[in-house]
């Protein structure tokens, strides 16, 4: 063999598979999210807010020169197009890691997907979802949590409602592993904390939408006499079953997880609410896992509601629903540009050419990050949810505020 | 006709397609009843094993997802399975019996709890429960229940929806069924066409056979036969029938030319027979009175020819002028002999007479005549009698005949017999004579054997003893009054039965009052 011959095989392979990454204009992160379908507002608010701080980034040079670019794909909130996305950004688009996943039962799926690229060094980030299998064995190292789980929220809600005098809980879940996992949160949160039991419980199938009834579902939270309902389910659901229950005079307190995503949920209860001529705003908790972006106290939240004002991030093309109104903040966006921050956190901790096999340490070695907030973001070998904060609000007027006064909401 | 042709073949069509209704009727409900059944079998075997497979893997993967008590994680695996065609539900229960993930909305059914209550103590060694169950609101499922851990962990139930059993059967029994009505339309075509070709050529039969009935079968053949086709284009029991109808037709026209044939020549030879009996008839004297310037006697006669030409005959004629030569004959045998012999008899009997005159000369003489060339051994029974018109003598003779009567006011019998046979047998037979005198009143009754023979319905004869009756209780009666009245008498005794022999009967009454010397 020549040197010509192995010269020009060198420059072939440089060529196709060029060192590191120093050659590529772009990190490409892959997204699957409910951009259709009645929980689209989270996977596009999720976006929108990501795409925000991004778009900032991109234009003020990048991370070292790259631009920050997420392939979204829509799974409608299922989980089998959830899990041929990401065989699709890992195979084809060739993801440097997945970002934004949306939803419970779409994200457990793609768990041991994970698992098997893990050659590969496949990370998902900050997904969607306060379930437990993403912080847990065999699946939770492959995972970064940024917000809170849903037994963080399930457990403060369950504490602050049993402290305020109410014992008798019931839980109203989407029949499917998010629900699953926020009525075992209750269940845990009730049984360890204080010998109690739920009193009762009703399920919802997955996909259902706002004009359809619960009054099934009503019914069986009423004949347990409960004082309190926790929902854990997408927001039309959850905004129906509060429509519902109120129409059947089911009047207790209703607490809904941050997963809800607080400003689709109000917008569809104001909306009811002016359309029955009924006021279904009353006695409304949300948990949250991010502060109130309206906290003009924190960095983070100026800069969040600023960047929005002046990017004003559009849905991804092509994968959104026409007639979806873009809310111009909200939780989930908020949510969503705390994602990115830590992204780009993550990003530019990894240095030039970032390498995928670096990520989980770089990551796990994360002690203190801030992001803005009031809690700083840390993470450790054993340790992969960066937050763990619960935040509670309530609806008054059109907008989930925080909520100060827990037995104010006794009668 | 055509009517008739149509009805028979809607009646025909009807009868069939109500066969076929019925036939089809009971395959229809047999196959359905029994493919359905074994379809249900079926199915509810492999929806069994399939929620079985499906437990145990569910128990496999949640043993450690219960112990760790990651229920989200469960409740991930069991939502896998209810995309699994005909997987209603599936319920997982931890050790302690309490529901930790199942697919139910919008809560478990009290009847899933309760069947877990009973699981807990039916379901031992790890092996699969399976019942039925029925849920209010629902349906009715096939319930498998897997412990987990042998129940440490924890039990799976996988609910099998039985409707889609149900649904499965339905569609498949409205295939067959739809498969089914398409094979019975094409049999009823099928049926129908066929009905058309068998009822088409029993028609044209029938049509055929109404003709029949008017058609001339003297005449020949005009033309093929309407139906001559139908042996070669049925090739079945409707062909045979056409073919026999064909042979019948031909038999018939056969048979009635032959019987035109047969009559004709009948024909011919009854009017021979007929010119025969009137030349017989002609033979014997038939004007009455015969004498009328005869005062001493009177005379009557006649012969009742039998249908058939036979060979009596009766004769009198003056040999001279007081000797009345009186004769009655019967030839042996009937038909044309019999008549010929009759005249060949007569006319010797009369050439006899004018050569001899006493009557045992003249039978004597008759005999040789007839005996020379007899070839045909004909013979014939003859009583000769010569009346003295003076005195009322008669000499008689009697060759083999039946004998006369005499007939007075106060006795009637048969006179004495001479002893002669039969002439035309013996050449050189003798005959005697006997005499006897007639007195003013008496009478002579001659008769031949079909007076005496003639018989009624029940076999039994006139008879000598009637005839003498009859003749005793005439006494006093004209000679035509007595020939007339015995051949009625007779007539009424064999009245019913057809005349077998000639009835010859002729009665003598003298008249003349003669001084006794």
């Amino acid at each position: 063999m020549s040197d010509d011959r192995i010269r020009s095989i060198i420059f072939l392979i440089l060529l196709l598979f060029p060192p590191g990454r120093l050659l590529a204009a772009e990190i490409v992160v892959g997204m699957s999210a409910a951009f259709t379908g009645p929980s689209k507002g989270l996977g596009i608010e999720l976006y929108r807010g990501s795409t925000a701080y991004l778009e900032h980034v991109n234009r003020t040079g990048g991370i070292y020169g790259q631009k920050i670019v997420i392939k979204a794909y829509d799974d409608g909130y299922n989980p089998i197009p959830a899990i041929r996305n990401t065989i699709k950004l890992i195979e084809q688009d060739n993801a440097f890691l997945l970002f934004n996943y949306v939803g419970t039962p779409t994200v457990t799926r793609i768990l041991p997907l994970l698992k098997s690229y893990k050659e590969k060094f496949v990370y998902l980030f900050s997904p969607f979802t306060g379930a437990e299998p993403l912080r847990q064995p065999p699946y939770g190292e492959y995972v970064f949590n940024l917000r809170a789980s849903y037994s963080n929220e399930t457990e403060g809600l369950v504490d602050h409602f049993v402290s305020a005098g109410k014992n008798r809980l019931a839980v109203f879940y989407q029949a499917d592993a998010y629900g699953r996992s926020g009525w075992d949160g209750v269940k845990k949160a009730l049984g360890k904390n204080f010998g109690l039991k739920m009193v009762g419980e009703a399920t919802y199938r997955r996909g259902a939408e706002y004009s359809q009834s619960f009054i099934e579902q009503v019914d069986v939270i009423k004949k347990a006499s409960a004082d309190v309902v926790i929902s854990i389910g997408a927001y039309a659901v959850c905004a129906a079953f509060i429509r519902d229950a109120r129409n059947a005079g089911l009047n207790i307190p209703i607490a809904n997880l941050s997963f809800v995503g607080s400003e689709s949920m109000a917008d569809l209860i104001i909306q009811s609410s002016r359309s029955a001529g009924k006021d279904y705003t009353k006695d409304l908790i949300n948990s949250q896992v991010v502060p109130s972006y309206q906290d003009t106290a924190l960095p983070a939240a100026q800069e969040y509601r600023q960047l929005m004002d002046k990017y004003q991030p559009l849905p991804p093309r092509d994968i959104t629903e026409a007639g979806y109104a873009p809310l111009p903040q909200s939780y989930v966006g908020f949510e969503g540009f705390l994602n990115a921050k830590l992204l780009v956190e993550v990003l530019k901790r990894l240095g030039p050419g970032p390498t995928k096999n670096r990520i989980k340490g770089i990551v796990e070695s994360i002690q203190s990050a801030d992001l803005g907030i009031d809690a700083p973001v840390a993470f450790g070998p054993h340790k992969h949810q960066g937050l763990d904060k619960v935040y509670y609000t309530t609806l008054k007027g059109d907008l989930f505020v925080p909520l100060l006064e827990w037995r104010g909401r006794e009668k | 006709m055509a009517g008739a042709g149509e009805m028979s073949r809607a009646s025909l069509f009807t009868k069939t397609l109500i066969l076929i209704v019925v036939l089809f009727g009971i395959i229809a409900t047999a196959t359905s009843i029994l493919s359905g059944w074994n379809l249900y079998r079926n199915l509810t075997q492999e929806y069994q094993s399939k929620g079985v497979a499906i437990a145990k893997s569910i128990a496999d993967s949640s043993v450690e997802l219960l112990l760790n008590a990651d229920v989200s994680t469960i409740q991930s695996v069991v939502d896998q399975f209810t995309e699994i065609e005909g997987v209603s539900y599936v319920i997982v229960f931890d050790g302690q019996g309490e529901p930790v993930s199942h697919t139910f909305v919008p809560a478990v059914p009290g009847d899933v709890l309760e069947l877990q209550r009973r699981t807990q103590t039916q379901v031992v060694n790890g092996a699969a429960a399976t019942n039925n169950l029925s849920i209010k609101g629902m349906g009715d499922f096939l319930d498998v229940a897997l412990p987990i851990l042998a129940g440490v962990a924890g039990y799976v139930h996988v609910g099998m929806d039985k409707s889609l059993i149900r649904s499965r059967i339905w569609s498949a029994v409205a295939t067959q069924q739809g498969l089914m009505f398409i094979i019975f339309l094409l049999s009823v075509l099928v049926a129908y066409a066929l009905v058309n070709r068998i009822s088409q050529p029993l028609k044209q039969l029938a049509g055929h056979a109404g003709k029949l009935a008017t058609q001339d079968f003297s005449e020949p053949e005009t033309g093929p036969s309407d139906i001559g086709h139908l042996p070669v284009s049925s090739h079945d029991e409707v062909g045979e029938l056409a073919k026999s109808f064909i042979n019948m037709e031909h038999s018939l026209r056969q048979s009635v030319r032959e019987l035109k044939e047969t009559t004709a020549v009948k024909e011919r030879i009854e009017s021979e027979l007929k010119i025969a009996r009137d030349i017989q008839m002609s033979m014997v004297p038939k004007l009455f009175p015969p004498f009328p310037l005869r005062p001493e006697f009177d005379l009557y006669a006649t012969l009742v020819p039998a249908r058939e030409v036979g060979g009596d005959f009766y004769d009198f004629f003056f040999i001279d002028d007081n000797h009345l030569c009186f004769a009655i004959g019967d030839v042996s045998g009937k038909g044309i002999p019999a008549a010929l012999f009759m005249a060949v008899t007569r006319t010797l009997f009369r050439t006899t007479a004018s050569k001899v005159s006493r009557p045992e000369e003249i039978l004597s003489l008759l005999n040789r005549e007839l005996c020379r060339d007899n070839d045909s051994c004909m013979f014939v029974t003859v009583f000769c009698a010569v009346l003295d018109t003076r005195t009322g003598e008669v000499e008689y003779s009697n060759g083999g005949h039946n004998l006369p009567y005499f007939v007075s006011h106060d006795e009637t019998k048969p006179l004495k017999n001479t002893g002669g046979m039969a002439l035309g047998i013996m050449e050189d037979a003798t005959f005697r004579s006997e005499k006897l005198r007639l007195r003013g009143g008496d009478r002579l009754f001659l008769y031949t054997d079909g007076v005496t023979e003639a018989m009624d319905e029940g076999g039994n004869q006139y008879s000598e003893a009637r005839l003498e009756d009859f003749l005793h209780q005439a006494n006093g009666f004209s000679v035509s009054e007595i020939i007339h009245d015995a051949v009625e008498h007779v007539r009424r005794h064999s009245a019913g039965t057809p005349q077998s022999d000639d009835i010859t009967v002729l009665a003598l009454k003298f008249l003349l009052r003669v001084a006794q010397s």
